[in-house]
């Protein structure tokens, strides 16, 4: 397991590679020498783990500038302020709730099966009772 | 006189210092830049390489006081190549092909044994340039202290505190 650590710095909207140790303690104090110099730039510390079996890298951010932590807690603060005020977010004030299906109006004005059925039963019924009557009445003619 | 705010006294941070200072708003000193007065008794303990064209080619330039190598009577011109096994110069210059690659200052530290004693050093390279863009030259600086017997411990906080 090789263990690097890359100081950067801040420059012109991107992070730059200022220098690179073997040793956590002179990467910090170098971090904090940069910061602490003439130009006052902002600086992280990245520690890179190579692990020579898997052939993998990790990178972490050990160390960050404290006005580049200060702008960062400021920025997840107004993130997460952001996300509270939109509907259907975790702490949202007004909760946004799933609306109900609704049948839309021409679902509902469709007959279902079931009354199809009965009309057709119920109009049956009635003409066999007309023909009996019909046939009733002519017998007694 | 390159003056250094830092309080801090380890070489490397002290060399950091100077380069930083040396190179202004450029992304790295030449070497013309780098004089004598303005490292004082660090000097000693500094080297400067020469890279050519083919970096397995590379010579020293000079060779401080405190990292000189025993049997050499000249450093001038000398093959960084040659530099023999077991001296600090070569261990501080062991890395030399990286900073031509990465074009940033490396830190290294580490130990090793001389005879019957371990040796703890810690060493930086830093890239110089004349146009700015090619690397030709390297600035290097390094010490080294006895810590133990040979094959004796040391610790991380002895190489760092070298």
């Amino acid at each position: 397991m090789l263990i690097a650590y890359e100081v950067h710095t801040y420059e012109s909207g991107s992070w730059q590679i200022a220098s690179l140790f073997d040793d956590r303690e002179l990467a910090l104090i170098e971090a904090r020498r940069i910061e602490e110099g003439l130009r006052h730039r902002e600086t992280r510390v990245v520690e890179e783990t190579h692990d020579e079996e898997s052939g993998r890298t990790k990178s972490k951010v050990i160390y960050s500038s404290p006005k580049l932590r200060a702008a960062e807690s400021a920025a997840t603060q107004a993130k997460q302020t952001a996300q509270a005020a939109k509907p259907g977010t975790p702490g949202a004030v007004r909760r946004h709730r799933r609306p109900r299906r609704r049948r839309s109006a021409a679902t509902e004005s469709q007959p279902s099966l079931g009354m199809i059925g009965l009309t057709f039963f119920l109009i049956l019924g009635f003409g066999i009772a007309a023909l009996i009557a019909l046939q009733h009445f002519s017998n007694l003619g | 006189m390159t003056t250094f705010l830092s309080g801090e006294r380890r070489l490397v941070i002290r060399i950091l210092e100077l380069w930083e200072n040396l190179r202004g708003a450029r992304r790295f000193p030449s070497v013309s830049d780098v004089e004598s007065a303005d490292l004082g008794a660090y000097w000693a303990n500094c080297f400067l390489i020469a890279v050519g064209a083919q970096p397995e080619l590379a010579s020293f330039r000079y060779v401080g006081g405190g990292l000189l190598v025993p049997d050499w009577d000249e450093v001038a011109g000398r093959a960084v190549a040659d530099c023999p096994e077991q001296t600090v110069l070569r261990h501080a210059s062991s890395y030399m092909t990286k900073v031509i690659h990465k074009r940033v200052p490396i830190s290294i530290g580490g130990d090793f044994d001389i005879d019957e004693s371990r040796i703890v050093y810690r060493s930086i390279i830093l890239p110089l340039s004349d146009d700015g863009t090619l690397v030709n030259f390297l600035f290097g600086a390094a010490n080294c202290r006895l810590v133990a017997g040979a094959g004796g411990l040391a610790s991380p906080a002895d190489i760092r505190q070298v």
